[in-house]
């Protein structure tokens, strides 16, 4: 008997999650009046299904498969809304009598983009909410959420937003074209996104002053913004670091909008609307005010992006952030740019903010543009601090005259971030400027046309350490001797 | 502010007035002041397609802000179009309105819009503004109906918005093929003069409606809005509400 304790016990468990998968209320969207033609709006019936299950103690919201045309739905605590294989949240067009929840006031709407500072004006949102699941193998479709700037009534432009909710799960679903964010979630503490396909117009994921994520084998495509970022705006009315947090297994890309969840992969479009190159990168900031603190980002794919931006520029401290086990392939952009400036979009009074304790490594690099090269870049008298860069092959095209490497860029300290701000870099591989206690090892540098700029320039840079360079497999016996300071 | 608006609409109406010098081109180019693109229109029947431009009949007729077409051809049979461009007073910017009647049974209007190259002096009145030239680095954001149109550069980004009929979806070409509406409407993305286009199909006594403007706070459409904005040319309900531009965060 003794023996066979350990069984005994995990049969009662099993015996016990399936009993409590059974009792799980589930309330079919159908019965409470939903068609799913494509052309009803449905979200009246969905809202009145979640209030149903939260009049129960919470349950389980079934959406079977066809294709519900939808204005907000209001995500409420102990709900799972399932979307069945064959599923559609249809984002409907507003109309001149019907649309989405009004975007609510927000006194502190200045100091982020109006995307940033509502949350009612979505598809799905939920405030101040808990325990909330939204899984199944279904589609959100955004068709009628915007990306640009109207501020008209009934007007949505998110497709999944969280303000202050806490043990949120996203996990399975695919979404397409989802206006200014597919999922923005501002001051959301146990967050997990799981498994999800996001192809769409502009940003994909936006986690903003939040605690504790995981971001776990996600494919998210979005030419025309960022991919997956991570900020820490004010939007909240006070600041929140964004912390704690992971990025795993994800593949971030600019392809074609549309194509790549239809896999056919198109690149037809290569300007972004900012006209940049396909943007589909994951970063840190531009909203700033807050810090972030303890971040993993791990084993993540790049295609057709502008590489990895880390900035802070609005005050927060930026620490403990570990990089690693990257490869990225046509990196329009530089593939590191690290910013630390001072656009101080925050309220009055807030210090700079600080950049250090970064670690970047095994990062493999290949067909980057290189007008703007790599660039660290601190201020005048704000340095960025503790940087590594440890195991990084970097195939660029190169290309440019040794004039070049003359070029003083301007500061630009308020500037919005973009590598871009700087004009050309008088660097072929990594320009460094305000910045100290810096350390590349093992760098590896390939171009595929010869480049005259030096491959290192150091502006008011101290402590920098430049050890194991190589040059189309030709260790640089004396690195300084490439650099210039 | 007054006399910006003022100095606006005489710019709209200068490039109307430009390309009618030749008497037969009701396709509107829009200078804001600077090139922001031209809306190019045409007719298919039956697997067959003819620019507006190329009809046999365009009669001209002024009104203060605002300027009529008819247009007529063996094309369209006994058919007849009625073009009606205003310019707004909200914004840089015009609302078309299009009436067409004894249309041939199938008819479409075929639409396409493109060529903001952001640059000045270049209207020239008797020829296809149109061109593939003007297109480089156009950037349409299609969202149903309208579509949002990024011009200029990085630095010095343009943004124009577009309200266009309900009809078949919008779709990207290539604005080196513009022999006739249908060459242009199916020539596919695959090329570096993107313009944006699409069929809208004729029913008797519908009235269509365009709107080219830029986004402000009084300025801000839908196309259900676009009737009244033609009748006063003005549209405001954004006055009220929050207003902050955006950055590319």
């Amino acid at each position: 008997m003794i023996k066979n304790k350990p069984y005994y016990i995990l049969s009662l468990l099993v015996i016990l999650v399936i009993t409590q998968g059974a009792f799980a209320e589930t309330y079919n969207i159908r019965d409470f009046g939903a068609v799913g033609d494509g052309k009803t709006i449905d979200s009246p019936a969905i809202n009145a299904a979640i209030d149903k299950a939260v009049e129960n103690g919470g349950g389980r919201i079934y959406v079977p498969a066809g294709t519900y045309a939808c204005y907000s739905i209001r995500l409420k605590s102990n709900i799972t809304l399932y979307l069945e294989s064959g599923a559609t949240i249809l984002a409907a067009f507003p109309t001149q009598n019907d649309g989405y929840d009004a975007a609510e006031p927000n006194p502190d709407n200045p100091y982020q983009d109006f995307g940033h500072s509502h949350w009612k004006n979505s598809l799905m949102w939920a405030i101040g909410e808990r325990n909330i699941t939204i899984e199944g193998h279904g589609l959100i479709h955004g068709e009628g959420l915007t990306r640009e700037e109207s501020r008209l009534a009934g007007v949505g432009n998110k497709a999944i937003a969280f303000k202050e909710c806490h043990n949120i799960t996203l996990k399975d679903f695919s979404m397409l074209h989802c206006g200014h964010f597919a999922l923005i979630a501002t001051g959301v503490d146990n967050l997990h996104v799981l498994n999800l396909k996001v192809d769409t117009n502009r940003d994909g994921f936006d986690i903003d002053c939040c605690r504790n994520v995981r971001i776990t084998d996600c494919s998210v495509n979005c030419p025309w913004d960022d991919a997956i970022v991570l900020k820490s705006s004010y939007g909240l009315g006070y600041f929140k670091d964004t912390e704690n947090v992971t990025i795993s297994g994800c593949f971030v890309s600019g392809y074609d909008k549309g194509t790549a969840l239809g896999a056919t992969w198109e690149t037809y479009e290569d300007v972004a609307p900012d006209h940049g190159t396909n943007t589909g990168r994951i970063k840190l900031g531009t909203e700033s005010s807050g810090g972030f603190k303890n971040i993993a980002i791990t084993n993540c794919i790049f295609e057709r992006s502008r590489g990895l931006a880390i900035e802070a520029v609005d005050g927060g401290h930026l620490e403990d952030i570990v990089i690693s086990n990257i490869t990225m392939r046509e990196v329009g952009n530089s593939p590191f740019f690290f910013r630390l400036g001072a656009r101080q979009r925050s309220p009055k009074g807030t210090p700079v903010g600080k950049m250090q304790r970064i670690l970047v490594q095994n990062v493999n690099v290949y067909d980057a543009e290189s007008q703007f090269s790599n660039i660290i870049s601190g201020i005048p008298g704000h340095a960025i601090q503790s940087l590594t860069f440890n195991n990084i092959n970097i195939y660029f095209k190169g290309g440019h005259p040794a004039e070049d490497g003359l070029i003083s860029p301007p500061e630009n300290e308020r500037t919005y971030p973009e590598p871009w701000m700087f004009g050309i870099i008088p660097a072929s591989g990594f320009y460094v400027r305000h910045a100290r206690d810096v350390v590349f090892d093992n760098i590896r540098f390939y171009f595929e046309e010869p480049d005259g700029r030096p491959l290192f320039k150091l502006d008011d840079a101290e402590k920098i350490y430049i050890d194991r360079v190589y040059v189309e497999g030709e260790l640089v016996k004396d690195p300084y001797s490439a650099t210039e300071k | 502010m007054v006399t910006k608006i003022k100095y606006l609409i005489l710019s709209l109406i200068f490039s109307i007035n430009g390309l009618l010098l030749k008497a037969q081109q009701p396709d509107v180019t829009f200078l804001t002041p600077k090139l922001a693109g031209t809306l190019r229109l045409g007719i298919e029947v039956n697997g067959e397609s003819k620019w507006l431009a190329d009809f046999s009949s365009v009669k001209k007729k002024e009104k203060k802000e605002e300027t009529y077409y008819i247009l007529k051809d063996a094309f369209i049979g006994k058919g007849e179009i009625t073009w009606m461009v205003k310019s707004l007073v909200d914004s840089e910017g015009a609302v078309m309105k299009w009436f067409s009647e004894k249309m041939p049974d199938g008819a479409k209007l075929i639409w396409a819009y493109g060529g903001a190259s952001n640059e000045e002096n270049v209207l020239q009145p008797k020829k296809n503004m149109l061109l593939p030239e003007y297109c480089y680095q156009n950037v349409f954001s299609i969202e149903g109906h309208s579509f949002t149109l990024y011009y200029g550069t990085s630095r010095s980004l343009r943004i124009l918005e577009v309200e266009t009929p309900p009809g078949d979806k919008l779709r990207l070409c290539d604005a080196n093929k513009q022999a006739n509406p249908l060459q242009l409407l199916n020539s596919g993305k695959d090329n570096n003069a993107h313009v944006v286009g699409a069929s809208v199909p004729l029913n008797t006594t519908d009235e269509l409606y365009f709107c080219v403007y830029h986004l402000n706070p009084k300025a801000d459409y839908n196309y259900f809005m676009l009737p009244q904005l033609f009748e006063d040319g003005y549209y405001r309900v954004n006055e009220e509400t929050e207003w902050m531009k955006s950055t590319p965060d």
